[in-house]
């Protein structure tokens, strides 16, 4: 791979990534570190994956199961400390969403951010988490449900 | 959209310095696999990923997923390795005055796409104010507010069946996101398998959708026309929300569309490579090219796989080492490019040594297929790609692979020169040097990330805690006292009840080891079965039930134990067990110093299909339930041995 084909995956996908990672770790170092993961991953797998659709599914699902390995203990984070993170955020307004949606189980806030920040659609999402569209559905419902209040609030709220 | 939710998401970022550190690893890594003597290029061009409509078929994840974009006027199924061409626009036929409604929703077709191989059908659906309305006041009884009905977009459809049964066998609905779907093409019905598609796209949030349906109809339904109707009756659209009833979720539309369609227009446009000598042949597999179809929006290829001696036993049995399984493919361009397809099942039939043949596939059947006195196993098969350059060389890889044997042949090559119409064939039968989990099938990807999070899934459970309303559990007592006897109040109910408690509990999650494969066994009756042997059975028997009732177990159709030649067996794959089980009530019909005769009434109810609130009630008050439950009544006898209470007469419940 030509060091212009690595730059051009690590610009289109590295957001992505760590803002999965950090929606898994709420802790950037460790969302820093399993992009840098990720990325080597990739490597070693890229001529498997057929097109720049595969790259991205498959980029999702390594990060999601790399940060499931990092955490040990991952499930039981419920909890949620913002100030280490301070420079990326604003204390008020991040601080109540990142605080919810860390009360959210992973799979949840893994189909939230596909759905509504990646804007994939359900069927999409199940065949990228290998999951039924059904479940996605039951995922998405319940998650949205616990997270409506945190979602939609608009500015007029922090005004 | 959700906006606090994409600001705060949106500020995630990768630094600069972040960035500079990945590249710098990923240099490093690309210069150690350049190392390793060149297999990394070797691997590149022959490493596959199983195409998605096949994944699809056999039930695993996708190849693709789109990056959600949509394009307006078609349907955006790129994610599925289905790309139209830019004349697509050319062939969609305008259709008018064919719609279906009732007080929910106004279903209309828009317009038809007729090609070789494919039939796209655009509709609109807009929902009625009344609809809306009426879907939004169930939303904020439940705590919502409008803006936010509005902004989750609550009134997207998220599929679309047509023919279909509202239940299958077992009382489910399956409607409109079943992976069957039936079409009835000129007044005759066939059913499709994973050969139906959709996309749905918004064109008013709340209102007003664009639904594409895409059925792929083959030579078998179309029977060589070019003219056809196609009659869809009955639309049933699946809400997105699932917050409600499985009645709420669904809209039943009672009409149908009867549709003109032709397929002329896009076949006077279409060149054919008819196939000459393009066979692959080695031992019992064959590959044979029929033709190449260049459509004016797709290319199509048409491909007989077939599978010579084959029985019941090596026909479809992954585990046998004689399997050879359908053929997999890959296509190349002439720069060694991979191209994108996506590949259907069309037909799989198993040939009988008299010639008569038996549909085995893709569509499934309750019944068991007849596979006596096999031959050949055939796959007919349709790849579909993206148009390319009139003038191209394309490549069509054909493998196999084997999974008892953990090996990946390339069987041999398909050279598809465009530009003379010619097709030549190679058999190859190279065995590639990677292993199946090397082989980069994306559903073996898919398949072991998916056994990694399982296996850490499990691994934290017990350290999940749960919130008070997070899961319900079906109460840990399986049995409840009733009605205190005469004799229950003279003994104590306690006593009466609590060993007996115990005892049945512990019959209900026995748990044996067991030995590590299954084999073949006769028995004295000269049965044949697959067994695997209980290692521990007196250990674990013994703690439980008395002479008699290990005796009683092992020979009990309940429990599918087995003793034959002084070992004691598990037959196929143990007892399978009824989901609706609930709950089983003990109650005293007789009792002396020694023995306590009960009767095990266990009750039966389709929990799942509560919602949370009523499962919630179910577990607290189950006598609200009372008229609900299915009872099933077995007798239950516990004796007293050597001192111990031990269990003579039982039955699993289920």
């Amino acid at each position: 791979m030509d060091i212009q084909r690595i730059e051009e995956l690590v610009n289109k996908h590295s957001n992505m990534i760590l803002q999965i990672a950090y929606q898994n770790t709420f802790n950037m170092q460790e969302a820093e570190d399993i992009t840098q993961e990720v990325f080597i991953k990739l490597m070693s797998n890229i001529s498997k994956l057929e097109s720049e659709e595969h790259i991205k599914a498959w980029l999702i699902r390594v990060t999601i199961n790399l940060c499931r390995d990092h955490n040990k203990s991952f499930w039981n984070k419920n909890t949620y400390e913002l100030d280490e993170d301070i420079k990326y955020f604003d204390k008020e307004k991040d601080g109540e969403v990142l605080a919810e949606l860390a009360k959210l189980k992973p799979n949840h806030r893994n189909v939230i951010y596909l759905y509504y920040y990646q804007g994939y659609k359900i069927n999409e999402i199940a065949q990228i988490l290998n999951m039924n569209s059904n479940t996605v559905s039951s995922l998405l419902t319940r998650a949205r449900s616990e997270l409506k209040d945190v979602l939609t609030k608009g500015d007029e709220v922090y005004a | 959209m959700p906006k606090n939710y994409n600001e705060t998401i949106s500020k995630i970022q990768a630094s600069e310095e972040l960035k500079k550190k990945i590249i710098e690893n990923m240099k490093q890594e690309n210069i150690k696999e350049l190392n390793k003597g060149g297999t990394f290029v070797k691997i590149r061009k022959t490493l596959i990923a199983i195409s998605t409509a096949l994944a699809l078929l056999i039930g695993s994840g996708a190849v693709y997923a789109a990056f959600g974009g949509t394009i307006f006027g078609r349907p955006a199924l790129e994610y599925l390795g289905i790309t139209f061409s830019d004349e697509y626009e050319e062939y969609v036929v305008p259709v008018e005055n064919q719609s279906v409604e009732n007080d929910k929703v106004k279903l209309s077709l828009v317009s038809t796409v007729c090609d070789d191989g494919f039939i796209v059908l655009n509709f609109n659906l807009k929902n009625s104010d009344s609809y809306i309305a009426s879907q939004k006041a169930k939303y904020i009884n439940k705590g919502w507010t409008e803006e936010e009905f509005a902004e989750m977009d609550m009134m997207e459809p998220i599929a679309i069946s047509f023919n279909d049964k509202k239940y299958d066998d077992i009382d489910e609905w399956v409607g409109a996101t079943s992976s069957y779907s039936t079409v009835i093409i000129d007044g005759k019905e066939f059913e499709l398998r994973g050969r139906k598609e959709y996309d749905i796209q918004t064109v008013e949030a709340g209102k007003e959708y664009e639904i594409y349906v895409l059925y792929f109809l083959t030579d078998y339904e179309l029977e060589g026309k070019d003219e056809f109707t196609l009659t869809l009756k009955n639309p049933i659209i699946k809400n997105l929300d699932e917050d409600f009833s499985i009645e709420e979720q669904y809209i039943e539309l009672k009409g149908e569309f009867n549709i003109e369609v032709s397929k002329k227009k896009a076949m006077r446009n279409s060149d054919i490579v008819e196939a000459k000598n393009s066979e692959i042949k080695i031992g019992d597999f064959s590959d044979k090219l029929e033709k190449v179809v260049l459509t004016p929006l797709q290319n199509i290829i048409k491909i007989t796989n077939t599978c010579s001696n084959r029985t019941a036993e090596n026909a479809f049995s992954l585990a046998n080492k004689d399997y050879i399984g359908e053929a997999e493919y890959k296509l190349f361009n002439s720069n060694d490019e991979l191209i994108p397809i996506h590949s259907l099942w069309i037909n799989i039939e198993y040939v009988h040594k008299d010639g008569t043949r038996t549909k085995v596939g893709p569509e499934e059947s309750m019944d068991a297929p007849d596979l006596t006195n096999g031959d050949s196993v055939v796959y007919t098969t349709y790849i579909i790609f993206e148009k390319t350059d009139k003038n191209d060389n394309l490549t069509l890889n054909v493998y196999t692979y084997n999974e008892y044997l953990n090996t990946v042949k390339l069987m041999g090559t398909h050279s598809i020169n465009l530009n003379k119409k010619e097709i030549k064939s190679n058999a190859l039968n190279k065995q590639l040097d990677i292993t199946t989990e090397q082989f980069g099938r994306f559903e073996d990807l898919y398949n072991h990330v998916t056994g990694t999070l399982m296996e850490i899934e499990e691994e934290n459970y017990e350290d999940y805690e749960y919130e008070d309303d997070d899961i319900v559990e079906i109460p840990a007592d399986t049995v409840v006292v009733k009605n205190e006897t005469e004799l229950e109040k003279e003994i104590g109910t306690k006593e009466l009840y609590n060993n007996a408690n115990d005892l049945y509990n512990d019959l209900l999650g026995l748990l044996f080891e067991i030995g590590e494969d299954y084999e073949k066994i006769k028995t004295p009756s000269g049965e044949e079965l697959d067994v695997i042997e209980i290692l521990n059975f007196d250990e674990v028997a013994d703690k439980f039930l008395s002479k008699k009732g290990k005796e009683q177990f092992i020979n009990s159709e309940s429990s599918s134990i087995i003793f034959v030649n002084n070992k004691v067996y598990l037959v196929g794959a143990g007892r399978g067990s009824d989901v609706s089980y609930w709950q089983t009530e003990l109650i005293l019909d007789k009792a002396t110093d020694d023995t306590r005769e009960y009767t095990a009434r266990s009750k039966y109810i389709e929990w799942y299909n509560l919602s949370d609130e009523e499962l919630k009630n179910l577990c607290k008050n189950p006598e609200n339930f009372e008229d609900q439950f299915t009872c099933k009544d077995e007798k239950f006898t516990i004796v007293k041995e050597n001192g111990n209470w031990l269990v003579e007469d039982f039955t699993m419940p289920n």
